[in-house]
């Protein structure tokens, strides 16, 4: 159910903005702050909220705390949509299934 | 598993795309690798590389895989451009009959157009088994003309 409380998360728009910024790798909290409109505390808060939901994990870089996305968070949240996706998928799923499928006639 | 009510009734869908009916049908027809989800929607999953349509009444569609292997989807029985598009679908060998795609597209002005998608004949396919995969489609064409309705008005 990792997938819902990171939907809740992502539901607030100072969250899916602090998310974007951190697609292309580690940020630490000051950085992020300095990029948005929002106070550092503030955005320490939303990490802590998106923590605790699977969106992000930390860790120690020195004297620094760096936040990252966490790939297995995104992970079952990708799953979860993937269900959506691959409707109607049933009549290709059995042709990749036949057993000569791949092989020689 | 099954509903008790079983279903083979058309299914239709109708999206309106913004681009004239020439580019709206162009790309239905002769760019589908451009839109179509070929990672989940496909024979050769995330090996299938592209799907080609070849535009002319008898012609097939079907996709290829990066290793050049052809897999079947449809013989095209009315190829109209850039009006109406019939196409005898098949894509799971082993069904007992083809179901029926046609596509219809309707110019509204000079930059949006009116496709509407009907895929029918589930009874061909025997009651339970058409019924199935009518719900089946009926899931899976919505989706799938969502992104074709993107890529058109690109």
């Amino acid at each position: 159910m990792t997938y819902a409380a990171a939907m809740d998360a992502l539901g607030d728009p100072t969250r899916r903005a602090i998310f974007e910024r951190l697609k292309d790798g580690a940020r630490a909290v000051g950085e992020i702050a300095g990029e948005l409109p929002v106070s550092r505390p503030a955005v320490s808060q939303h990490l802590q909220v998106m923590k605790r939901a699977g969106l992000v994990r930390d860790h120690r870089a020195g004297t620094r705390r760096l936040y990252e996305l966490d790939p297995q968070g995104l992970e079952q949240l990708r799953g979860y949509l993937e269900t959506f996706w691959q409707a109607g998928l049933a009549d290709f799923k059995a042709a990749a299934e036949r057993p000569d499928e791949r092989g020689t006639r | 598993m099954s509903t008790r009510q079983l279903d083979t009734s058309p299914i239709t869908k109708s999206i309106v795309v913004d681009c004239g009916v020439e580019r709206a049908f162009d790309v239905y027809a002769n760019r589908m690798t451009e839109w179509w989800p070929l990672r989940t929607h496909s024979i050769h999953g995330p090996e299938a590389e592209r799907v080609v349509m070849e535009g002319r009444d008898g012609g097939e569609l079907y996709e290829l895989s990066a290793g050049g292997q052809k897999a079947h989807w449809a013989t095209i029985t009315a190829w109209q451009p850039p009006h109406r598009l019939v196409l005898a679908w098949k894509v799971n060998p082993d069904a007992p009959a083809e179901s029926e795609v046609e596509v219809r597209f309707t110019a509204e002005a000079e930059n949006r157009t009116r496709v509407d998608v009907e895929h029918r004949d589930w009874q061909l396919l025997g009651e339970e088994r058409g019924a199935e995969a009518r719900s089946s489609y009926d899931e899976g064409w919505g989706p799938v003309l969502e992104l074709y309705r993107a890529a058109a008005g690109a």
